[in-house]
């Protein structure tokens, strides 16, 4: 195990039984990328709907991109999106501010955002922050575009 | 040592997932370990530094126990205990619920112990992930 090398203004970890490191300045000097993942929004369009296939990890860094996507098909006429996230990974509480804020500006129009497909982590983030009670939530996206 | 800002996320990321790793914490911990590294780092970043103005942020990890991993954030910023805020209430609908103040809620719920104290200067944030659920 390395040896402490604690430079900070005293970390209360116990020097004995720290088998602690800390954050390598080098690589963030050295703009060394360390990357995250990405989100993807593929979307195609039923009826008078808009379906966005959301892939990867929406995060602090790349949420802003889906809150952009969907302002840019409210802009273009439409007021119903059905998100299908059944391949995303990873949901930040940025990522959920983009949804709350998309949903908010879609009901602002007598439109609508529709959820489906939550799987694991991105199904415990909504569960535990009761946004699964706030949107309507859906298997799968047929049953997502059958409702109402 | 990492500077408070959304950039910083990979590396931070990838700095403790890896050791979470090599704690043989499960690959679903060190997701949950990521999520909450991500929230902490966005609160620093808004409110312990001024508008603007890039602070500095450390990141500590350690193995108390066998299937415990903990993780220490501290940052030179304005006092600032995330655990003190008041829990949002989830009970709104969509148009009342507003649309931040998410993160500690993950962190409260995602992490086995959270404490907070401030001392030299330092807030100091310390969370506790365990192996299992």
């Amino acid at each position: 195990m390395p040896r402490n090398t604690s430079r900070d203004a005293g970390s209360r970890f116990p020097e004995t039984r720290r088998a602690a490191r800390e954050m390598s300045v080098i690589d963030v000097l050295c703009g060394v990328r360390h990357p995250r993942g990405i989100v993807t929004i593929e979307q195609t369009q039923v009826g008078d709907k808009a379906v966005l296939r959301v892939a990867g990890r929406m995060d602090a860094e790349n949420a802003i991109q889906f809150e952009q996507h969907c302002d840019s098909c409210i802009a273009g006429g439409f007021t119903h999106l059905v998100v299908d996230l059944g391949d995303l990974a990873y949901v930040s509480s940025m990522g959920l501010r983009s949804f709350v804020a998309t949903a908010k500006r879609l009901r602002d129009k007598g439109g609508e955002l529709r959820i489906c497909r939550l799987t694991g982590l991105v199904r415990q983030v909504f569960e535990l922050t009761r946004l699964d009670r706030v949107f309507p939530l859906h298997d799968s996206v047929e049953s997502a575009l059958m409702e109402g | 040592m990492l500077v408070a800002r959304a950039e910083s996320l990979g590396p931070a990321t990838a700095f403790v997932s890896k050791g979470a790793r090599e704690a043989n914490l499960p690959e679903s911990r060190v997701h949950e370990l990521e999520l909450l590294i991500e929230e902490i780092l966005m609160n620093v970043s808004r409110y312990s530094y001024p508008e603007g103005a890039p602070g500095v942020v450390t990141i500590t990890y350690s193995v108390p126990a066998p299937g415990e991993f903990a993780v220490e954030v501290g940052d030179q910023g304005v006092a600032f205990d995330p655990l003190a805020a008041s829990p949002p209430d989830l009970t709104l609908d969509l148009m009342q619920r507003p649309i931040g103040g998410l993160g500690i809620l993950l962190l409260k719920s995602f992490a086995k112990l959270v404490t907070y104290r401030r001392e030299q200067g330092w807030n100091r944030l310390i969370f506790t992930i365990s192996a299992s659920s």
